[in-house]
């Protein structure tokens, strides 16, 4: 019995790790700049599929692949921050609301048609192999994961604290109209933030195509849970992100396991609704502004 | 100023010229052809419009039916409400007598309504759920096997093949079930466990999930906790890679697995490699040896491997050889006997339709269920069989009548594997 809640515990967090991972480039958008990006789970798709081509035609190794996707990424977003959001930055929610719906529609249908439905499957050695310690077995892509996203935390938290572009990024956040009094170049920060946003969904992307197969709807299934994460964890906090991944990832692994499976989703969407009952604005919502 | 306007009108009619010329060629014949080509469930659904292409292909060279050759019209039917907005275009606008496909089962379910309202023969050349083929409608057609009949003969090769084969007891042979929640999944699993229970096996286990899910690590803790001798798995494509790869990273063992889908395509072994054998599929028969079925079945069977084979360098799973062997009966063995081309001469045709078993692609026979009965338009002559992998190659090993080896028994463990 105590093997099978260390396996579960296990099981949860490394679960909790991939949903966090795939939420920090949510929620560091929205922290900055206050604009959902529905597009999000396409984003990761692409970065999927941009981690399976690099591997199939170039042989570099996923894990490697980041060093390409993760800037390549970055430039995306900085593209997609001024094309699409930069002119509807002053403009109502609900035209910010169908840009990103809309660019999600284009790049899943897009992608059906020129990548075909088929599951594109990244082949490694590792992929399907775990280790043991005492009895409780480890998958070594999900460790891999959950490294990853605490390296990720640990650095953008730095670059948050220490560098001028990230206390530009936190004043920005704080008081736009302050921030650009005082001398910050706030369409550049934007830029920026955009740009880290989205090379986040490049780790992420590069980071779970050895785990999960790719292909044109992967997104549906990553996305919903991502805006779960990140509103549990208060709207566009970093560490409220992580730590709601792995709530949500732990209520999975055991109401899976000690009530029904069937139940998993209704049971974290229960949790989520009565946290939210309890913290209205997520679980480190009321100091998302400071910590963006 | 006229002038100018009489020109446009002249150039708007030249430009109009080449879109009305098709009509003026001798017509083809339209059907109507429905399968997922978006959405989570578009990778099977793709394959089943390659099948259905290749049996249309092969009609058309041999002259058409009736000397017309045969168009698809191509509907997408992503979700119920999908697949009915789409029968209603295909039935209303593209006026088609006859819509064939469907593969998602709660889909197709969906479909067969508007199929009936409008009165159109709705060909389920795939899709397995037994919903489709209960409320005695006349104009729904299902060929395929039914799901009822997937869980009835899993639960007859565990109790009577594999059981005797490890040698348990038929009441002593632990069984769990993991079953995705559509249609497709609930009914195999409601009559697998209804058959087990006939032949006395203990049923300990019984685990529902979403295809959609990303992660099965707590339904495999559950099966792990059951220590069942024979679990039944069925899974689509994604869920089924999911479930396999984490069923090794937690060291998930049984003596007997039988699965569906994924573990029957091609993709499955080319991901897992040696890890496959042992897995026990049950499907439609569609890896019978052509050698075992009687001509011309034969040849068309092999003909249709080869050209699926050669385009797209996969063999056919259960979706592309039922969709092929679907639209090849219709086109090949109702339309050319219906008086005319519309819907209730087709409907005419496929009742009086009545094809022995080994004389088809699809190694069952095609006989319908009549009216007044509540299951018309079922397929009372189609039936499964288990395959499994053995090096590398899915053969049939159940029904005895139709396998090509025997069943190899137990499936070694994780760590077994691994020496």
């Amino acid at each position: 019995m105590v093997t099978q809640i260390a396996q579960l515990t296990i099981n949860g967090l490394l679960l909790g790790s991939i949903y966090a991972l795939n939420a920090m480039g949510l929620t560091l958008i929205f922290g900055v700049m206050e604009i959902i990006n529905f597009a999000h789970g396409e984003f990761l798709m692409l970065a999927m599929y941009a981690a399976f081509f690099v591997n199939i035609w170039m042989g570099i190794d996923p894990y490697l692949s980041v060093l390409l996707v993760a800037p390549t990424f970055f430039i995306v977003g900085v593209a997609f921050q001024r094309l699409l959001i930069q002119p509807l930055m002053n403009a109502q929610e609900i035209a910010q609301i169908f840009a990103t719906v809309g660019l999600a529609m284009v790049l899943q249908n897009g992608a059906l048609f020129l990548l075909s439905a088929d599951y594109q499957i990244v082949r490694t050695d590792y992929s399907l192999e775990s280790f043991d310690v005492f009895g409780v077995y480890l998958s070594y892509t999900r460790v891999f994961a959950a490294a990853a996203v605490i390296l990720v935390v640990a650095c953008l938290h730095l670059f948050m604290k220490e560098t001028y572009l990230g206390r530009a990024i936190r004043a920005t956040a704080q008081d736009r109209q302050a921030a650009w009094l005082m001398g910050v170049n706030v369409k550049r920060v934007y830029l920026v933030t955009t740009g880290l946003g989205l090379a986040c969904v490049g780790i992420s992307g590069s980071v779970l195509s050895p785990v999960f197969a790719v292909f044109p709807t992967v997104g549906n299934q990553f996305g919903l849970i991502a805006f779960v994460v990140v509103v549990l964890g208060g709207m566009g906090n970093l560490a409220g992100a992580f730590f709601g991944g792995l709530i949500i990832g732990l209520v999975e692994a055991y109401s899976g396991f000690f009530l029904d499976p069937a139940l998993k989703t209704v049971v974290y969407f229960v949790v989520f609704v009565l946290i939210l009952l309890v913290r209205p604005t997520g679980l480190f919502g009321t100091t998302a502004r400071e910590t963006a | 100023m006229r002038r100018s306007n009489l020109w446009v009108a002249v150039l708007v009619a030249v430009l109009c010229l080449p879109l009305s010329q098709p009509s003026m060629a001798k017509d083809a014949l339209k059907i109507g052809v429905i399968y997922p080509m978006s959405g989570p469930l578009a990778y099977t659904g793709q394959e089943c419009m390659r099948g259905a292409q290749i049996a249309r292909d092969m009609i058309n060279e041999a002259g058409g039916v009736k000397g017309q050759k045969v168009e698809f019209v191509v509907g997408d039917e992503v979700s119920p409400k999908d697949a009915m907005a789409e029968a209603e275009r295909l039935i209303t606008i593209e006026k088609v007598p006859v819509i064939a496909g469907g593969y998602s089962s709660s889909n197709a379910f969906a479909a067969s309504d508007v199929c009936e309202k409008h009165k159109t023969v709705f060909w389920v050349t795939t899709g397995v759920g037994d919903p489709i083929t209960s409320r005695g409608y006349k104009y729904i057609f299902q060929l395929n096997t039914r799901a009822s009949q997937w869980g009835g003969t899993t639960a007859d090769f565990l109790g009577k093949v594999a059981a005797p084969k490890l040698g348990i007891a038929p009441k002593d042979f632990k069984l769990a079930l993991i079953h995705e929640d559509s249609l497709f999944g609930t009914i195999i699993g409601d009559n697998c466990v209804a058959r087990a229970k006939e032949l006395g096996l203990q049923v300990v286990e019984r685990i529902t999930y979403s295809h959609k899910t990303v992660d099965l690590s707590s339904e495999i803790a559950k099966l792990k906790a059951s220590a069942a001798d024979g679990i039944v798995s069925i899974h689509y494509v994604n869920d089924g890679n999911l479930f396999y790869g984490q069923a090794k990273q937690l060291r998930l063992n049984a003596k007997v697995l039988v699965g569906s889908v994924f573990f029957g395509l091609d993709q499955f072994q080319e991901k897992f490699g040696k890890l496959v054998d042992y897995v026990c599929v049950v499907d439609p028969p569609t890896r019978v040896e052509a050698s075992k079925i009687k001509e011309p079945a034969a040849s068309v069977l092999t003909e249709f491997r080869r050209r699926f084979r050669d385009n797209y360098k996969s063999d056919p799973g259960d979706p592309g050889f039922t969709a092929f062997c679907g639209i090849y009966v219709l086109l090949k063995n109702v339309l050319p006997e219906a008086k005319s081309f519309d819907s209730d001469s087709i409907q005419e045709a496929a009742l009086k339709l009545d094809l022995d078993e080994l004389t088809t692609p699809f190694v069952f026979g095609v006989q319908f269920d009549k009216p007044p009965s509540k299951t018309a338009g079922a397929n009372l002559k189609a039936f499964p069989v288990i395959m499994q992998w053995q090096d590398e190659k899915l053969l049939v090993v159940y029904p005895e009548t139709l396998a090509s080896a025997p069943a190899k028994l137990p499936m070694p463990t994780w760590d077994e594997r691994k020496k």
